[in-house]
């Protein structure tokens, strides 16, 4: 999974902000945030275009519905006791599956980890733990590139800012907050009534628990859209410290280019470790000893973390949707950017280059990820199963004459709000990535600079909300100026297509003149290349200046903005729609199907295996022999599969044929990270990082057929402790209650 | 006028009994001119690897001499092709090539190594053959009607008869075996169709003369022992429908499975291979060849692509020092199209020094001769 940030952007900018989460599989999450609708006075009014009629009716497919096209993550508040007795064999009682809950852990940079011994240590990702890492480095060291070791308890450095919870307890909640809106009329006004009752349930049991242990904090959490609710109370360890990081050459081998592909050969890992409020090594009786045996082909295995969430429930509609509009454009402006990009990959002068090639990198890399959502939805199979689907919903809906009074125009309505939003996306087209890190410094400097100027003339907006995107804005890496002449011709002229040749907002900012001399005469007079420019204008007023890029940016923002506004309003009603639609679910099917993913803990089940690919079969382990046959296959094609000098030579000890990365059937997502794998007996087995290239379209239909989850094997983890990095104090503590 | 095999009309492989002796003295200058920026006729012997190559690409060392030498070095067996790599008739092809030719296999044999020149046993039936000489000519009447033994002339025209070629082949009825490694490692994964690749596959054989001497011969090419350079020019010259040509290729990577393709493979991912899937099925090893592996540095390249289809399996790969590189030894279906796997030379080096036990026949490769 990635992991390459984007710093800054995380606040209320109205703009498609594009986030790199630390442990998305999916590179990149789109998050829309608003917090206040701009008032944009001088937007032109949308032009309307014809709407073609189209059906979003689809075929009946002759399709088996998979049992678990849902997914598999199911919830530790109705754990699938059946289900696992039935395909495992396996007694899993409340005792087993608490014992599951407590050794899990989430993060708070969003990753999953857990305990894997009794004195708080803790096992995740290298990738979720980049900025620890980062963060406890001293001066004169690079942490990422030496790694770490702490010799000693003292040795281990404390890591600001960061901390674990573990889920505690879970009270069902549902009756009081429905009981709440029962007399609430209006689907908004009652959705409203339940997460203010959530909010309420939230503060009062929070208050309670901390009462009784400070640690203690309580989360409402909401599942299948409102129709349960329940209060997660976590336990949280506030004082982590970093114990031990390879280095970043072997923590992601393979680089970008390897990220969402299996066979894999990353060391992925990193340990920290919690301390109680005394500063001492956080006592946790609940932790989940390390298998030194490692599983085997075919053994069940059980995945558990906190996934964030899918595209799994909602309508065939949407899909066609983004299969038609969404990722195309996505991926036709990425595909335009990356070949811009390329030529300067890895060849920019060192001040830039950081910011050049990271985002090649989220380019490249968000790339890879939208192509194989796209690919997958324009497979047949993949909307012919959501279609079998969705068709079974609707014959149950009208059994009912209840359910079909209430829910009966549900589909229809989100195959019309589709429509509406085709709409739009003709116009949107030469906006996509508008507003992201993914493009031009100076436009995007120009943006914040008019926002920014927006958000002061209100007034009444937060001054904090002033002061932090005046503060994102200035944290803008630069370009050299050939890039950023050619991002910004690139925009114009995507903009310019998109609108139609006799758009009069195109028509008037060009004039007489070219989109390439008015990319160039920006480039040439602007003071926005780089922060200290930017900082300076930004005092004096942007708007009022008379830097060039005032005059293009207050003709593009205004349409930027009301399309995105338009956007937002339509997002608005498919949230609910689909929310009614889960709802709707969750009264013919219960919980026999786990709701989508909330970025709370799930235990997902699987088995070790390999799986069809390439011509041939993709085996279910890979070994360190892998690791050197790319080490030296790849020499003269790129750095991404160097290793670290330690790793060169290897000790003759060093057991070469030891399994490194292992494959299996789990259900995962955004925020699985560093989740433990365990075996039926609760040991560890493995430390997920990633999903298979054939995982992307889990996103829509969860399928085993070849899509897998990847885990570093614990065994290779004890292998390169061993004899690599000679860490016998933390050999020690780790095996010191396995089978070994 | 494009290749025969589009537009010429094979008239018939016309087999003469005897020739004039004269008639190779004459190899070169009444032969098709082979020049590469020449006219359209020299077409039928050239294809290209990439539609967007053009001929002005071609390296200029590249002329008519060398694609002489590189068909004189390239010998022809039953729907394969095979290259000489010693002056003194040792030549190599793909596993597949002789495999098929089951009356060499003792019972429960499917390896076999020569450990002297003497051990080297007979290939019954097989003939390898040498395109020596094209002549073209503008009425059938001059081709020749008379061929000494030990050769074979054969006659193509042109579709509107205008012209006639006249392709003289020696044949060697004497081949014998010198070294093919075990079904297990030829066929390791028993993939097909696949690349990354980490198989074992190729053979050697020898051209004796018609005293049952090794063939003398200054047509072959020399032992390259490294891998290919990403993106290296390469070269495969084969027979199609009997009509020679040569592909220009290029290794290189391509897009797979997410990620890159590896310019090439090694032992160490063998090993890989081997532990990965649980030491069974098609990817188990015997105790003899997992030890004797690991006898050598595992970094030696094992197997590479080139762009496009293979020119033939057992079609060496040369760069254009005139030096063998590789062995075509299967087509792979990629995300680019389909792609030549090879096993590299470096790799055949290696093994026959370790587990292979055949010294004596590296030592012939490197020298290009018999010590």
């Amino acid at each position: 999974m990635t992991h390459s940030r984007l710093k800054g952007l995380s606040i209320g900018l109205p703009l498609l902000l594009v986030v790199l989460a630390g442990c998305a599989p999916s590179a990149v999450e789109v998050v829309q945030v608003i917090e206040q609708p701009l008032v944009v006075e001088e937007a032109p009014p949308p032009v309307a275009e014809p709407v073609e009629e189209v059906s979003f009716e689809v075929d009946r497919y002759d399709v088996d519905l998979g049992r678990f096209d849902g997914g598999k993550m199911w919830t530790f508040d109705n754990p699938p006791v059946a289900w696992f007795a039935e395909e495992y064999g396996i007694d899993a009682d409340s005792a087993w599956f608490a014992k599951a809950r407590l050794g899990a852990l989430r993060l708070s940079s969003g990753c999953s980890a857990s305990f894997v011994s009794d004195r708080g240590l803790i096992l995740t990702n290298h990738h979720c733990a980049r900025e620890s890492i980062v963060d406890v480095s001293r001066d004169g060291e690079s942490l990422m590139e030496e790694g770490f070791l702490a010799a000693t308890g003292a040795d281990e450095r404390k890591v600001p800012d960061l901390y674990v919870e573990q889920l505690w307890g879970i009270t069902d909640v549902t009756r009081r907050v429905h009981g709440a809106s029962r007399i609430v009329r209006g689907d908004t006004e009652r959705v409203q009534a339940r997460r203010n009752k959530a909010a309420d349930i939230e503060d009062e049991l929070g208050a309670a628990a901390a009462e009784r242990d400070s640690a203690l904090h309580v989360e409402v959490v909401e599942l299948y859209s409102g129709e349960r609710y329940a209060a997660y109370t976590y336990r949280r360890y506030e004082d982590v410290r970093l114990v031990m990081a390879p280095e970043e050459q072997i923590g992601y081998f393979g680089g970008e280019s390897d990220n969402f592909t299996f066979p894999r050969y990353s060391l992925d890992l990193a340990f920290l470790r919690a301390y109680d409020e005394d500063g001492n090594p956080a006592a946790t009786p609940h932790h989940f000893a390390w298998s030194t045996e490692g599983a085997s082909v075919g053994d069940a295995v059980f995945l558990v973390g906190n996934p964030g969430s899918t595209s799994r429930l909602g309508s065939v509609s949407q899909l066609v949707f983004e299969r038609d509009y969404v990722l195309p454009q996505q991926v036709a402006a990425l595909e335009r950017r990356a070949e811009l990009l390329r030529p300067f990959a890895n060849s920019a002068e060192s001040d830039t280059a950081d910011g050049l090639n990271n985002m090649w990198f989220n380019v490249s890399n968000t790339l890879k990820s939208f192509s194989g959502r796209l690919a997958g939805l324009q497979n047949d199979t993949l909307i012919a199963r959501r279609s079998a689907a969705e068709y079974q919903v609707r014959d149950d809906l009208f059994k009912s004459d209840s359910l079909s009074g209430r829910y009966g125009q549900l589909f229809q309505e989100l195959d019309e709000l589709q429509l509406s939003k085709r709409a739009e996306a003709g116009r949107m087209a030469g906006f996509a990535l508008f507003g992201t890190t993914l493009g031009s410094r100076i436009l995007l400097r120009a943006l914040y600079g008019y926002y920014y100027a927006n958000l002061q003339r209100r007034g009444f907006v937060d001054q904090e909300i002033i002061t932090d995107v005046r503060k994102d804005a200035l944290a803008l890496d630069d370009f050299p100026a050939e890039v950023d002449e050619s991002l910004i011709k690139l925009r114009l002229r995507e903009i310019q297509e998109a609108l139609g040749a006799q758009d009069p907002t195109m028509r008037s900012l060009l004039g007489e003149i070219t989109i390439d001399s008015l990319a160039a005469g920006i480039v040439a007079n602007t003071s926005l290349a780089d922060s200290a420019g930017f900082a300076k204008l930004l005092d004096k007023g942007f708007l009022g200046s008379d830097d060039p890029t005032v005059r293009v940016i207050s003709a593009l923002a205004p349409l930027y903005f009301t399309a995105q506004q338009q956007v937002e309003s339509f997002q608005n009603r498919e949230d609910l729609l689909v929310a009614e639609l889960a709802a709707l679910r969750f009264v013919l099917y219960g919980t026999d199907v786990p709701p989508d993913a909330s970025s709370t803990l799930r235990i997902s089940d699987g088995r070790v295996g390999g799986y069809v690919y390439n011509g041939t079969r993709a085996p279910a382990f890979t070994t360190f022999y892998g690791l050197y046959d790319h080490f030296h296959a790849y020499r003269d094609v790129s750095r991404e599969w160097d290793l670290p000098e330690r790793w060169r030579n290897p000790p003759e000890a060093f057991d070469l044929s030891t399994p490194l990365s292992m494959v299996s059937t789990n259900d995962l997502a955004a925020g699985n990270s560093g989740s433990p794998l365990l075996n039926q007996n609760l040991e560890v087995v493995g430390l997920l990082y990633d999903g298979n290239i054939e995982s992307l379209t889990n996103e829509y239909v969860f399928s085993d057929r070849a899509a897998r989850a990847i885990s570093v094997d614990v065994r290779a983890i004890l292998e390169s402790l061993r004899h690599i990095y000679g860490a016998d104090r933390l050999v020690q503590e780790i095996i010191s209650e396995s089978d070994e | 006028m494009r290749y025969c095999s589009i537009l010429c009309r094979v008239v018939g492989a016309l087999l003469f009994g005897s020739v004039a002796a004269n008639a190779f003295a004459q190899v070169g200058q009444q032969s098709v001119p082979l020049s590469a920026d020449d006219n359209a006729e020299v077409e039928h012997v050239w294809r290209f690897a990439q539609e967007t190559e053009s001929r002005s690409s071609l390296p200029r060392a590249v002329d008519a001499n060398w694609i002489e030498n590189a068909r004189l070095g390239t010998l022809k067996l039953p729907g394969c092709a095979a290259a000489l790599v010693s002056a003194d008739g040792l030549a190599v092809t793909s596993a597949t090539c002789l495999r098929s030719l089951e009356n060499w296999i003792r019972p429960d044999d499917s390896v076999f190594v020569a450990g002297t020149l003497l051990e080297e046993r007979k290939l019954p039936g097989l003939t390898a053959r040498q395109l020596v000489e094209i002549r073209e000519f503008a009425r059938i009447e001059e081709a020749s009607e008379d061929l000494e033994t030990g050769f074979e002339a054969e006659l193509i025209a042109a579709d509107d008869s205008s012209t006639f070629w006249e392709y003289v082949w020696r044949t060697y009825g004497d081949v014998r075996l010198v070294v093919i490694p075990p079904a297990d490692v030829t066929d390791f994964g028993n993939e097909e169709g696949v690349y990354p690749r980490y198989a074992i596959d190729f053979a050697l054989f020898r051209v004796y003369d018609s005293q049952a001497q090794p063939l003398e011969t200054e047509s072959y090419f020399a032992w390259n022992d490294r891998s290919p350079y990403v993106r290296e020019r390469l070269f495969a010259t084969a027979f199609d429908a009997n009509t020679p040509f040569t592909v220009m290729t290029l290794s290189d990577t391509f897009s797979y499975n997410g990620t890159i393709s590896p310019p090439h493979t090694t032992l160490y991912g063998m090993l890989d291979q081997y532990y990965s899937h649980g030491a069974t099925g098609a990817w188990e090893l015997t105790e003899d060849w997992l030890s004797g592996i690991k006898e050598n540095d595992l970094a030696t390249a094992l197997n590479f692509p080139a762009v496009g289809e293979c020119a033939q399996i057992g079609a060496g790969l040369i760069n254009v020092d005139m030096e063998i590189l590789g062995i075509a030894f299967d087509d792979a279906n990629t995300e680019e199209g389909t792609h030549c796997v090879a096993m590299s030379t470096s790799g055949i080096l290696a093994l026959l020094r370790t587990v292979l036990k055949a010294e004596w026949v590296a030592d012939e490769l490197a020298e290009q001769a018999l010590p």
